[in-house]
């Protein structure tokens, strides 16, 4: 099964369990590589639909303190690229949910685009996502990623153009990845006004075509269910980093369940699949 | 090997090529290959060296021999290709055929960056192997003559001159070698394994060398090479080079066993050669008046050429040459001539006490060339298209061997398409220039010079009627011809619209910056040619930045006592800016654009403090609220400059994340950019970051540049010999260098060699480091070989920055920048030396720049002018010079 494939699959299921989507990201190598995989295996287990895989990088120029300090404790650990790649082989293995590398763009080119999409499908891989790699930046990966059956998602902004939109729209295989604030990764206490009618604007715009998920500052289950209805899925991340820094893959874990339950939509999916 | 075993594996290069294709199209296969500099000279290695090469070979498998003791994975095809570079090799031989070689391309990417020529060993069927080859990062690739007959052979050997690329022609029989001399291959490789039966028979092939060899071919014996007996038995029959690959890997030790082959290797006659010159020179010829001259000079042309040939309308009398020779001050002047006799040339040069001549119409040197040549500066040999490349490689070679420093390939209507064969000039200087450096001449102009040299990459460009107008020399046509020839083939002197510098630069930032960079970059396209933001800024250059600035030349007897013979070394004084270096040129120019726009709010980054400094004073005189990031290691290091940036209303963030420094603050900036974006501007302090940063950075530093080559026009009449700058980020160095790219001068940046050449010691990211994306450029970064950035190292702490401005990087790949460094310790020597010398206290990064330029002092001629860029004064770095070790 190719990689949007599954991703998509993975969205399906949610809404036709009348959910949004959840999504974790897990930063390879935080604390040491043992611990990562167990928060991945706990995020898992405790409902999560989809895995981001986060890849520490030195210049981390789109992540807020918890992921900026995290990666670095995980780069002085041994993470990296390679680490990721481990992470995903090891939760490949029997599972079936889809499996996303986020990553800067660097670590990406330094074996060589070609090498590394190769194995990075090869350990089980099903998509990349490139923070600092904008839509049409480079058709080559895209198209790379394409041959290979890798899942490409691209991020939107509370101001990117109409025309952007649509070119990431145009390039997202995955799911279009909505950051509804303009700033970096960060929890915040208050979900962003203008969030949901962002959202609502943005899925309107994908038509079905490809889901929708916004992240970007979410922490609690009072603002998962307050965006469930507006989105196909729900991106956490810092939160989770913090929890894992605070309580290890337990502490994650529990909070990923709190989350999870929160994602109904209190009505079934068939009428929101708008799919030709 | 059987039919059916070479039938699939040509199929299965065709489908390779399809499903490639659906990839990296063809087309942009050749956009990309377009920016990349000259691939690397195989065939001249092999032509030139004086023993037998040995290209080594690495695979995975064959069908003859099975598998070998190779592991998975490009890094082992690294490794075994490392220890075969450690054994003396010539060149590499990597197979990217994945079915019965166990090859990839992947292989051939990572054995490229070695650094010894690469051949791509695949069974190439059409273009797009070719090209794919080249993209690829191979420097030749392998045409079989069996697998594409004589049609496509000719066809693919004219697609890989134009990829840039040798073309190793193989063959195994006598028909075979036939058809490779008919479609004019240089390079032949006599396979001694019939590929239909898979046998060896060493001695069988060695009639078929022997023939290759007096033909005029530069010969590889490939196969059925055991040991030094069989390589001595090849090079007797005039093999230049010997492709050895089972042998060696069915050894327990295939370095080892390349080292023993290398240990033997016989002698041999090296053909003659000439160094390729790092750029294109360019001749104005048939100058007939002072004007003309006057025109050439100023736009420093390399050569001026006089034509005596009595036959030509633009011939004028010794006499006259000998009258004009006085106006020609700098470049090189040239007798040119058509079948002179000896007589004629001795006495032409006698009467104009000319140094250099150029010979036309005829078929090879004369005979009493290397009678007269020694005494000249310049001997430029002419061959005459229609040639085959092997005939002109013999006549050049000829030509070098009685005495030529120059070859020239003239042809009538030099076509600058892509050639439809062998016979268009612009195609065989094409492929001839891979191998003896050549220039053209015939039918060149101003409007046709630049795609012409981008598609021959030859050693000289030269006209004559194209720099004509109503029967007289042109000075406008002159100036231009010189201008338009020196246009950087790669584009790295100037921006595409995706915001590259050849393959550099671009856009790779979060796409909640993508608006931000959308409006800068109209705003600033709108606003530099808008005649009152210019008058503005011009104002602010005079009277608040106190421009001009002067250039001054270091007292003649320190530079005496430091080995120098008479050369001159200029300082462009940036130190005598406002605030004390040239970061304030760019610091006003965007904060001018900050106004403009209506931005209320100004961030920067800062390393050493300088930019910080000149943007808090840029940010006071506007009016703009300044808030200023800075690395908290840095802070240490400059305080002075912190509390001048308070004093001037500015609010310094300090930065503890990472190490503190440059890039931390460049990251936490960003970071303040993406959650701000709409009512800020971010004024960036070096020619780095994501376009149009580097573009606007380099106009607004322009400034110095263009000063200094009319300051030193009016100082010594001419442009400088060479320009030296620091490079950290590269403002300074691309601000004094832009002005002088499309001159002779060479450029040499100096980047900080810090405590040593390891990762880490030293922020050499152009001399040492490795392609990569930071802060929103492809560049070139000092970062591991996992993609990880590495904190650079610097006594200065302007230079501690992990990258370098993309269009330095561009411009170091084409060859037109040459890197050196300097070290902690010389630029702090040299910091103390400057200030005694001449009472200047230069800043630790500039001391770099002067380091460098003393450094070149014993071996500069007396009439050399070098330009340094005094980037900036020293006073913030007193610290650092009385704490530092010595």
């Amino acid at each position: 099964m190719s990689g949007p494939e599954r991703v998509r699959g993975a969205f399906d299921a949610a809404a036709s369990d009348g959910r949004t989507a959840l999504i974790a990201y897990i930063l390879s190598g935080y604390p040491t590589e043992a611990d990562a995989l167990a928060a991945a295996e706990a995020a898992l287990a405790a409902g999560a639909d989809l895995l981001e895989v986060g890849v520490p990088f030195s210049d981390p120029l789109a992540d807020g303190p918890t992921i900026a300090d995290a990666g670095r404790i995980s780069l002085a650990a041994g993470g990296g690229l390679p680490s990721a790649q481990r992470l995903v082989t090891a939760l490949r293995e029997g599972r079936d949910a889809p499996i996303l590398v986020m990553t800067y763009l660097n670590p990406l080119l330094a074996a060589g685009e070609h090498e590394t999409l190769t194995s990075l499908r090869a350990a089980g891989a099903d998509g990349l996502i490139v923070p600092d790699l904008p839509a049409g930046g480079s058709p080559r990966l895209e198209r790379l990623a394409a041959s290979l059956g890798l899942a490409m998602s691209f991020l939107v902004a509370p101001n990117t153009s109409p025309a952007r939109i649509v070119a990431a729209l145009r390039a997202s295989t995955g799911f279009l990845y909505v950051v509804p604030l303009l700033g970096v990764t960060g929890a915040r206490d208050r979900v962003a006004s203008g969030a949901a009618d962002l959202l609502d604007s943005v899925r309107r715009n994908a038509a079905g075509r490809v889901p929708v998920a916004a992240g970007f500052g979410l922490s609690t289950p009072a603002q998962v269910a307050a965006l469930a209805p507006a989105a196909d899925g729900l991106i956490i991340g810092s939160a989770l980093v913090a929890a894992m820094r605070d309580g290890g893959p337990s502490r994650m874990g529990a909070l990923v369940r709190s989350l999870a339950a929160a994602t109904s939509r209190g009505v079934p999916s068939a009428a929101r699949d708008m799919r030709p | 090997m059987p039919r059916s075993i070479l039938d699939d594996l040509l199929a299965s290069a065709r489908r390779r090529s399809r499903a490639d294709a659906r990839i990296a199209p063809l087309a942009e296969l050749r956009r990309e290959v377009g920016r990349l500099p000259a691939a690397r000279r195989f065939e001249a290695a092999l032509r030139r060296a004086d023993r037998v090469s040995l290209i080594a070979e690495a695979k995975r498998a064959s069908p003859s021999a099975g598998a070998f003791d190779v592991g998975a994975g490009s890094a082992a095809i690294v490794e075994l290709a490392r220890g075969y570079a450690g054994a003396g090799i010539t060149a590499l031989s990597i197979l990217t055929e994945p079915t019965r070689f166990g090859g990839s391309d992947d292989d051939l990417v990572a054995a490229a960056r070695i650094g010894l020529p690469v051949l791509r060993k695949d069974f190439v069927v059409d273009r797009y192997g070719v090209w794919q080859a080249r993209a690829l990062g191979a420097d030749a690739v392998l045409l079989i003559v069996r697998a594409l007959g004589a049609q496509l052979l000719a066809r693919l050997i004219d697609e890989a001159g134009q990829a840039g690329l040798d073309a190793l022609v193989e063959v195994h029989d006598a028909d075979e070698l036939a058809v490779a001399l008919d479609a004019d291959a240089t390079l032949i490789g006599v396979n001694a394994r019939d590929l239909a039966t898979l046998s060896v028979d060493l001695d069988a092939s060695l009639p078929l060398l022997r023939r290759a060899a007096d033909a005029g071919a530069t010969v590889v014996a490939e196969s059925g090479i055991t040991g030094p007996a069989d390589l001595g038995r090849v090079a007797e029959a005039g093999a230049a080079a010997a492709l050895v690959g089972t042998s060696l890997l069915r050894g327990a030790d295939p370095a080892g066993s390349a080292a023993a082959l290398v240990r033997a290797a016989p002698r041999r006659a090296a053909a003659p050669s000439l160094p390729h010159p790092p750029r294109t020179a360019v001749k104005a010829c048939g100058m007939r008046s002072v004007a003309g001259i006057r025109a050439a000079v100023a736009a420093d042309a390399d050569f001026i050429g006089f034509v005596l040939d009595p036959r030509s309308p633009r011939a004028v009398a010794p006499k006259r040459a000998a009258e004009l020779m006085p106006s020609v001050r700098g470049p090189q002047p040239v007798l040119v001539f058509r079948s002179p006799s000896r007589k004629e040339v001795a006495e032409a040069l006698r009467r104009t006490g000319g140094g250099g001549v150029q010979l036309a119409g005829f078929d090879g040197p004369p005979p009493w060339l290397n009678q007269i040549a020694a005494p000249l500066e310049t001997v430029i040999g002419v061959m005459h298209a229609p040639i085959s490349v092997r005939a002109a490689l013999r006549s050049a070679e000829a030509w070098i061997g009685a005495g030529a420093t120059h070859l020239v390939l003239e042809g009538a209507a030099v076509s600058t398409g892509g050639g439809s064969g062998s016979g268009a000039p612009i195609a065989i200087a094409r492929r001839l220039g891979r191998i003896v450096p050549v220039g053209i001449a015939g039918g060149l102009d101003p409007a046709n010079v630049t795609r012409a040299v981008a598609n021959a990459r030859p050693a000289l460009v030269d006209a004559a009627s194209g720099l004509e107008r109503d029967g007289g020399n042109d000075p406008g046509r002159i100036g231009a011809f010189v201008r338009n020839a020196r246009r950087e083939p790669a584009g790295a002197d100037r921006v595409d619209r995706h915001g590259r510098f050849g393959r550099f630069g671009g856009r790779f930032v979060p796409e909640t910056l993508i608006p931000a960079l959308d409006d800068l970059e109209a705003a600033w396209n709108v606003a530099r040619r808008d005649a009152r933001f210019r008058d503005e800024l011009r104002r602010l250059h005079r009277e608040f930045v106190g421009r001009p600035t002067p250039v001054f030349p270091i007292p003649a007897a320190a530079l005496a006592a430091r080995g120098g013979r008479g050369a001159s070394v200029w300082l462009k004084r940036e130190d005598l800016a406002h605030t004390g270096a040239h970061k304030i040129n760019n610091a006003v120019g965007q904060a001018l654009l900050a106004q403009r726009m209506g931005k209320p709010r100004v961030i920067a980054e800062t390393g050493a403090g300088q930019h910080g400094v000149a943007a808090a004073t840029a940010c006071a005189l506007l009016g703009l609220d300044c808030v200023v990031y800075m690395g908290t290691t840095d802070i240490e290091r400059q305080a002075p400059n912190v509390r001048r940036m308070e004093l001037l209303g500015a609010e310094v963030r300090p930065v503890a994340a990472g190490n503190g420094t440059l890039r931390d603050a460049l990251n936490e900036a960003l970071r303040d950019w993406v959650a701000n974006v709409e009512e800020t501007f971010y004024v960036l302090g070096s020619a780095a970051g994501p376009h149009p940063y580097p573009e606007m950075v380099a106009s607004l530093q322009e400034v110095i540049g263009r000063e200094a080559r009319a300051q030193l026009h009016a100082a010594i009449g001419r442009v400088p010999d060479a320009v030296v700058a620091c490079v950290g980020g590269g403002s300074n160095a691309i601000g004094i260098m832009r002005p002088f790219i499309d001159t002779a001068a060479r450029l040499i940046g100096v980047e900080a060699g810090g405590r040593g050449e390891a990762l880490g010691d030293n922020a050499a990211s152009l001399g040492l480091g490795t392609p990569g994306v930071l802060h929103g450029a492809f560049t070139m970064l000092t970062q591991d070989a996992a993609g990880q950035v590495v904190e650079p190292h610097s006594v200065s702490a302007g230079l501690d920055y992990p990258g370098v401005g993309p269009q330095l990087a561009a411009l170091a790949e084409s060859g037109r920048l040459e890197v050196v460094r300097a070290t902690d310790a010389e630029a702090l020597d040299t910091t103390e030396w400057l200030a005694r010398a001449c009472g200047i206290i230069p800043a630790l990064e500039s001391a770099h720049a002067v380091a460098a330029a003393l450094r070149m002092l014993p071996e500069l001629p007396a009439d050399a002018q070098i330009l340094v860029n005094l980037s900036g004064r020293g006073d913030k770095d007193l610290g650092i010079l009385d704490r530092a070790p010595r």
